[in-house]
């Protein structure tokens, strides 16, 4: 057995030592390295007699799993890790003579890796990622490209990735370490670091807008090779630079250069990779003139109608204000209907006003309605106050006199300034004088005498002179004496709006009155025949006209129109130019044709301010939206300070002579327009445009579809709401508060509602 | 006139505390002990004034008792809690008046007896024979609503009383722009001036713009941003810059009312309810005097419910228990600002109602029993001439206890707006009237 293996490995290894009896060394075939796990057959040449040995490892016969066992016939297994010393000496030691044995060394080793392959093998200084093929590949195997240590991420013991900074140029060696003791680098694989990329330099391939005005500007510039810090030059001068992403920038600035020039835009990129793109060039262009027929448009339907629509703005376009008028002054009148309920009239109201095609009449019996006042908050059923509206539509371009007359004997204002059953003198009571007085003071001659131009009268002493006194009240009440809701029965009867009111002639004051300029109404003429004459002698007073006048352009056009203006619209009530007075189709016309109405570029005072029924609805128009009728929404207005068909007296939502505030001008509308109303009004437009107002829906649809061009989004917001008359600055100031936003939605949205918050969209000029 | 606005400025003064400086004017009369405040607390219904002083003399506690029936007080509801005219007259306060009961005997609470719309001192006999004028529809609700708030016996007028006030202490405010004349209850005709605008400031509702917040916070910013630079831009238009002008003006009051509640907090508790958080929005207000500078201002609340034809016992205790909880509140607060001599509060309704009951309650009436509160009111005192409750008496417009008043609304306006501040030239032109009247001043106040 061992004798013979022991001859037998003898022949094999040829090697010898000296032998002898007794003497002579033992000879251990061989040292070297043991992978951990692994064995290793070790043979001893024993000269001896006998030739028996006993193994050991560090003298430890058998050895230890420490340092590695080995068989009785010298098969040496290394332990399953390496210890800290690692080398250890395996010994045969003869039986026979203890003091002769020959021992080899072992160092015991880690597994060790090879790599075959490096994935990419050729890469340029920096950062990189490289794939490892080989084998012995451990979770903790140490990669190093050019002796620094990348990190490593273990795949299998055939594959593993190493991330880290390429450094050198060349040939480099790539080395994966097994740790430990006893650890075992592989043999580098040679990869080729190459030198960085530079970045691209900074390439232009549009500038937008491609011509700018003088004064300031902004700028989108899209091309590559953009970096944060990367400047817009404007002729060589840094402008204002946002980085938005490596293919585009904003910048804003702004210039005196001529009109005519061109200024070469370039991107210059900081260092350490500084460079300069290619010119691309931007004009000087003159201001560009505005569209005026489309300002003419806009200008107009806003005074004629509840403001444009597309197909409205279209059709003045096309066919012209003169065509425009014609059509309307024919068209047949919008129907009005006697809902259920008050807060349904108030959606029926502002339904109509915003859709009702014949808008012309629909705006003239808004403008009267100024003038001639209901409201529901003594009316408080719809037949007390929606048939006054249908008066006021069924005359808009009849004459004012017989308006001024149906309204008088409607019940509905017989109610509202309690002309019904007012009756004559008795120990009941006098003459009821509400309805007179307002008859007066507000629905036809005003406090004071007027010169025909709307200016006040003054006397000798620079005083305004009454128009009339409280005996000219007197009698006036007397003369409308005698009046009461339908129908008669032969006495007075309460309250019914089934029509107009009934005479009532035991209740007529019979005597005889004198009105004003020297009209006498004589004694004993019937009820009819005594309003008739008190509606007359107020329509012939020639304060009328003027004080129609500048109501109804207040109303629709001007809070400070000229008295040249207000004298020509009167002159047209006076005479609509076939003798007749009171013709309210010459007034409209008169108001709308008249040159200071069309003078299309602003004058300073010219306008007035939209109150919150006008804006709402011509907002939903202008983006051609909807009002719903019935809507839910009314009572929002109450809180603007005009609730609808409600205002707070017969002196209407804001009074026609209410200034601006520490201002010589007037601004009726601005009665109603505190901070609290401008911000609550400001919040509906937000609902409206953020789709969060049911009752007032619009599509902002073709809006958000052009809102990934700033600039083009902005110039459809300028024509739709602004007929192209945005300054520059706004311009400037959406497009900064636009390139902010999230997506386009949002650009949309913001465009359009900071426009609508804008004084420019506020006011109607 | 409005001033140019440089976007520096806007941008500045429109950040939270900082926001005070636009209405900041210098104004040294805003100042210290110069300050004055009316708050008006309309009671819309028309208040039964007949049980919220009631005389308690023998004879004409009797009377009363007797004309009233179930309506009289106390009752199941309602005690009376004692007072006395400074010349020892007793009265009993309705019951819901408890919080404020104690002011009588401190002399910070007065009544004012029998006020009401007159074109001219009137008769009963005059009444009568209609030989006089007298205000036009007098037991309507809407048009002596406007009347009482217009201070003018017509329903004519559209500005109200304190609006002119307004108007003409103006010069008082110097060039501070903060609304002057300010309605807690939505717009209101008393408010509104022909030259000062009357401003609604809802309870809760600090005007803070919609559509401003958004992700990302540049985003939001941006949008801010963009809407300021929108509204200081010079159009060169004169009616668009006065409408940027006040949107300009909400955005300083948003960022003031916002830091209203850290800079200058009242801590005095008020009541939850809605009169409570109205009076409470005025004392915040109030306590911003110095930063805004304003030297004069005219405040509105009110609190309806009182047209009592039905139900009155327990509902009119609870509306006066309501409205003083909130007066008492609103008291010490204005001593917790230093200020309780410089604000004074009253009361208005569009009118009394019958002594004679309908069933379990009573009808529209005319002449009323107001009550005046403040440091400077001589309180403990019943002003005017307080009537005999009888029916078809002296005072009686018909013959169900009707009161034709004997102090006009606008002697009692005017006492309050001399107060105020406003010369007799200015009392003539905000009440036209007063001339009709003899007595201008009924003296309430110190």
């Amino acid at each position: 057995m061992q004798a013979k293996e022991t001859i037998t490995r003898l022949v094999l290894f040829g090697a010898a030592a000296a032998i002898g009896f007794g003497q002579g060394t033992i000879t251990v075939y061989s040292s070297g390295s043991v992978t951990i796990g692994s064995t290793r057959q070790l043979s001893a040449y024993v000269p001896l007699s006998p030739n028996t040995v006993v193994w050991s490892v560090n003298g430890v016969n058998g050895g230890n799993a420490t340092h590695g066992t080995v068989s009785s016939n010298g098969l040496y297994s290394a332990p399953a890790s390496a210890p800290a010393d690692n080398v250890v000496t395996v010994r045969a030691t003869s039986t026979a003579y203890p003091n002769i044995s020959g021992a080899v060394s072992i160092t015991i080793v880690q597994p060790t890796p090879w790599v075959w392959n490096v994935n990419p093998s050729s890469f340029p200084a920096g950062q990189v990622t490289i794939t490892i093929g080989g084998s012995n590949l451990r979770p903790d195997s140490i990669v190093k490209v050019n002796g620094v240590t990348f990190a490593p991420t273990f795949v299998s013991s055939t594959s593993m990735k190493a991330a880290g900074l390429a450094t050198g140029s060349g040939k480099v060696p790539v080395t994966v370490t097994n740790p430990g003791n006893g650890a075992v680098t592989s043999q580098p694989f040679m990869a080729t670091v190459t030198a960085p990329a530079s970045p691209p330099p900074p390439a232009i391939s549009l500038v937008s807008p491609g011509s700018i005005q003088q004064g300031s500007f902004s700028l989108s510039v899209n091309g590559s090779g953009f970096v944060q810090g990367s400047l817009v030059l404007f002729g060589g001068a840094a402008l204002t630079t946002t980085y938005i992403s490596s293919s585009q920038l904003t910048a804003a600035g702004s210039t005196n250069a001529a009109v005519g020039t061109s200024i070469p835009v370039t991107v210059s990129n900081p260092a350490p990779n500084a460079a300069v793109s290619g010119p691309v060039n931007v004009t000087i262009g003159a201001a560009p003139a505005p569209n005026m027929s489309m300002i003419k448009a806009g200008r107009f339907l806003e005074q004629a109608a509840f403001g444009p629509n597309t197909a409205s703005m279209n059709k003045v376009l096309q066919g012209g204000i003169d065509a425009w008028l014609d059509e309307q002054f024919a068209m047949p009148e919008t129907v009005i209907s006697i809902p259920s309920g008050v807060s349904q009239a108030k959606g029926e109201y502002l339904n109509r006003l915003a859709h009702a095609p014949d808008q012309l009449r629909q705006k003239a019996a808004w403008a009267l309605n100024h003038i001639l006042v209901i409201s529901a908050n003594k009316n408080i059923y719809p037949d007390e106050i929606v048939p006054l509206y249908q008066l006021l539509s069924k005359h808009a371009f009849g004459n004012y006199r017989t308006l001024l007359r149906e309204v008088a004997q409607s019940s509905q204002m017989g109610k509202y300034l309690d002309l019904a059953n007012s009756v004559k003198p008795s120990v009941m009571g006098g003459a009821n004088e509400n309805f007179p007085r307002e008859l007066l003071q507000l629905f036809s001659i005003g406090l004071v005498m007027l010169n025909p131009d709307g200016s006040t009268k003054l006397d000798g002493g620079g005083k305004p002179v009454p128009a009339y006194t409280q005996n000219d009240i007197k009698q006036f009440s007397l003369a409308l004496t005698g009046w009461t809701y339908p129908p008669a029965n032969g006495k007075a009867n309460w309250e019914n709006f089934s029509g107009p009111m009934v005479p009532l002639p035991q209740f007529h004051d019979t005597t005889a009155k004198t009105l004003l300029n020297g009209v006498v109404l004589p004694a004993g003429q019937t009820v009819e025949q005594d309003m008739d004459g008190a509606i007359d002698n107020v329509f012939n007073h020639p304060n009328t006209g003027p004080f129609l006048a500048t109501r109804l352009v207040r109303a629709m056009v001007s809070s400070n129109a000229s008295p040249a203006y207000i004298q020509r619209v009167a002159n047209a009530f006076n005479n609509d130019g076939a003798g007749v007075r009171g013709d309210l189709k010459a007034v409209f016309r008169a108001i709308l044709t008249d040159p200071e109405a069309r003078q299309d570029t602003a004058a300073v005072t010219q306008g007035r301010l939209k109150d919150a029924i006008y804006q709402t609805v011509a907002l939903v128009r202008a983006l051609d939206g909807s009002v719903n009728a019935n809507n839910q929404s009314t009572y929002l207005f109450t809180n603007f300070n005009q609730n609808i068909l409600t205002p707070s007296s017969v002196f209407g939502f804001y009074s026609p002579m209410y200034k601006v505030p520490k201002s010589a001008l007037f601004g009726p509308e601005f009665q109603i327009y505190s901070p609290t109303e401008a911000v609550l009004r400001g919040n509906l437009i937000a609902a409206i445009l953020g789709g969060n107002n049911g009752d007032f829906p619009v599509s902002m649809a073709p809006y958000q579809a052009v809102a990934g061009n700033v600039n083009q989004l902005i110039d459809k917001v300028d024509q739709v709401l602004l007929y192209g008359r945005m300054p520059a600055s706004m311009r400037n100031s959406l497009t900064t508060a636009l390139n902010a936003q999230y997506d386009n939605n949002q650009r949309a949205f913001v465009a359009l509602y900071l426009t609508a918050l804008s004084g420019q969209y506020a006011v109607q000029y | 006139m409005s001033t140019t606005f440089s976007r520096r400025n806007f941008l500045r003064i429109s950040a939270g505390a900082a926001g005070l400086s636009r209405f900041g004017a210098m104004n040294a009369l805003a100042q210290g002990s110069s300050y004055k405040a009316l708050v008006c607390v309309f009671l819309y219904g028309g208040n039964d004034g007949h049980n919220t002083i009631v005389p308690k003399s023998a004879t004409e506690y009797n009377a009363y008792k007797a004309i009233r029936g179930n309506l009289g007080l106390p009752d199941q509801n309602t005690p009376l809690l004692d007072v006395s005219a400074a010349n020892g007259t007793p009265y009993g306060l309705n019951g819901g008046l408890l919080p404020v009961h104690p002011l009588w005997a401190s002399k910070q609470l007065a009544a004012v007896a029998n006020v009401g719309m007159l074109v001219q001192p009137t008769t009963r006999a005059q009444y009568l024979a209609g030989n006089v004028p007298v205000p036009s529809n007098l037991f309507s609700h809407s048009d002596q609503t406007l009347q009482m708030q217009s201070g003018v016996p017509s329903t004519g007028g559209g500005t109200g009383w304190a609006g002119r006030v307004a108007d003409s202490i103006q010069t008082l405010n110097g060039a501070a722009t903060f609304p002057p004349s300010v309605s807690t209850s939505g717009p209101v005709l008393f408010c509104t001036g022909n030259v000062v605008q009357s401003a609604s400031l809802f309870p809760g509702f600090d005007l803070t713009p919609a559509g401003m917040s958004v992700w990302p916070e540049s985003a939001a910013t941006a949008r801010k941003q963009g809407l300021q630079a929108v509204l200081t831009f010079d159009s060169g238009l004169a009616m668009v810059q006065a409408a940027n002008k006040v949107r300009q003006d909400a955005m300083s009051l948003n960022a003031l009312l916002k830091s209203a509640g850290t800079t200058n907090p009242v801590s005095t508790p008020f009541p939850g309810t809605d009169i409570g958080l109205q009076l409470k929005q005025v004392a915040q207000i109030i306590a911003l005097r110095n930063q805004v500078g304003m030297s004069r201002q005219v405040f509105f609340c009110s609190l309806g419910g009182f047209d009592t034809h039905g139900s009155q016992s327990w509902q009119h205790w609870f509306l006066l228990r309501s409205l003083a909880d909130a007066m008492s509140a609103f008291y010490n607060s204005t001593v917790e600002m230093g200020v309780a001599g410089q604000v004074t509060t009253f009361t208005e309704s569009e009118f009394g109602r019958t002594l004679q009951p309908s069933g379990q309650g009573s009808d529209h009436g005319w002449g009323n029993h107001l009550f005046v509160m403040g440091g400077a009111v001589k309180g403990g005192d019943v002003y005017g001439a307080f009537p005999a409750p009888a029916l078809g008496g002296p005072d009686d417009a018909n013959n169900r206890g009707v009161l034709i008043p004997t102090t006009s609304l606008d002697q009692y306006g005017a006492t309050l707006a001399k107060w105020f501040g406003l010369d007799d030239a200015a009392l003539n032109t905000v009440f036209p009237n007063l001339a009709n009247f003899g007595v201008k001043n009924i003296g309430f106040m110190a």
